[in-house]
């Protein structure tokens, strides 16, 4: 960005007048241009990593609302505990 | 916001998610384990009940290795011939926060340690499966249980009835308590009346009651059609009084005096 150097507002590279207060955009040299051009790349990598990170939140929260449902609603419960059959031996007396 | 501080936020975000993301798969992985589980834990249930106890208990191990914590796979996966097994399960018991699963693991532990000629100990005070164990304690202690009555305490299970009656109508019949053993039969016999031992169980209750006559006792005893001559010697020597209408009808079993 290239900041006007009137009101100081952030312009687009390449503007030739500020698209606040319409004053003509300072000649700015190579470095001062390099150094925009970094700023900018910056700008975008940060935007783009921030939506990433929401992306992958948002991800993350359905699945593990997905995971919630099948393992509390969709697998059914366990048998109830109960006592095995267990052998009882004969009716008769040795 | 400057782009250190959107960067801040973005990884915190994937951090976050990635995190979510984790945790989702183990919940999943978990639900997937628990669910085949439960369909084994069911295989095994309908293999015990088609009595084969021996492939139920496979089975049942195999749920047990995914659910190692849940009483229901531990209980069916036990094999109460096993003392060692039957100690593990023991020590499950501790450990169960819900009072139906503590009884149940203590009522067959002590069960299994009953018929292994073990003391129980096992405190199953205040419950339906406490009292018949203890009168089952009693009993093959030579002692004479009391009577059993339930007062307003949790229940007792199926399985500890069928045992603990079917073990005092044993040691009664030993010891020619003829009432006891009309008692002990009658509750076993409306247990399961469709069960396999239930002709038995009806002959046992008609030999031992005085009104029924002779004729009706052989009628039943000839529904019986396993061990017959075997329950027929006992119950010839249980009341001798029926002993002349048996020797009519089996000659062989009274005469040669049969050991039951």
């Amino acid at each position: 960005m290239i900041p006007c150097q009137a009101c100081g507002n952030q312009n687009p590279i390449g503007t030739r007048f500020c698209r606040s207060c319409g004053e003509r955009i300072a000649v700015v040299k190579v470095d001062q241009l390099a150094a925009a051009v970094r700023d900018d790349q910056v700008t975008v990598a940060s935007h783009r990593r921030l939506e990433g990170g929401r992306s992958l939140l948002l991800v993350g929260l359905f699945l593990l609302v997905c995971a919630l449902v099948l393992r509390y609603a969709v697998v059914p419960s366990l048998p109830v505990a109960d006592v095995p059959p267990l052998p009882a031996g004969e009716l008769l007396p040795p | 916001m400057s782009p250190a501080q959107r960067m801040t936020v973005a990884f915190s975000l994937m951090g976050a998610g990635l995190l979510a993301v984790l945790l989702a798969g183990l919940i999943a992985w978990s639900a997937v384990g628990r669910w085949q589980a439960v369909s084994e834990l069911r295989e095994a249930q309908s293999q015990m009940r088609r009595d084969r106890p021996a492939d139920a208990r496979r089975i049942a191990a195999a749920a047990q290795a995914r659910i190692p914590e849940e009483p229901s796979a531990a209980l069916l996966a036990c094999d109460p011939a096993d003392p060692e097994a039957v100690e593990r399960l023991a020590a499950l018991a501790p450990r169960l926060t819900r009072r139906e699963e503590r009884n149940a693991v203590l009522a067959t532990v002590a069960i299994a340690r009953l018929q292994a000629g073990k003391p129980a100990d096992v405190d199953l005070d205040g419950t339906g499966d406490g009292r018949l164990i203890s009168a089952m304690s009693a009993a093959l202690a030579g002692r004479t249980p009391g009577p059993l009555y339930a007062a307003g305490e949790d229940p007792p299970h199926l399985q500890v009835q069928r045992v603990v009656l079917t073990t005092l109508l044993r040691t009664a019949w030993s010891a020619g308590r003829v009432e006891e053993v009309r008692r002990h039969a009658g509750a076993l016999w409306l247990m399961r009346p469709r069960a396999a031992e239930a002709p038995a169980l009806r002959a046992i209750i008609a030999a031992t009651t005085t009104e029924v006559a002779d004729d009706a006792v052989v009628t039943m005893l000839q529904e019986v059609k396993t061990d017959r001559e075997r329950l027929v010697a006992a119950l010839g020597r249980l009341v001798p009084a029926r002993q002349p209408a048996f020797a009519v009808r089996w000659p062989a079993a009274p005469a040669t005096g049969a050991t039951p």
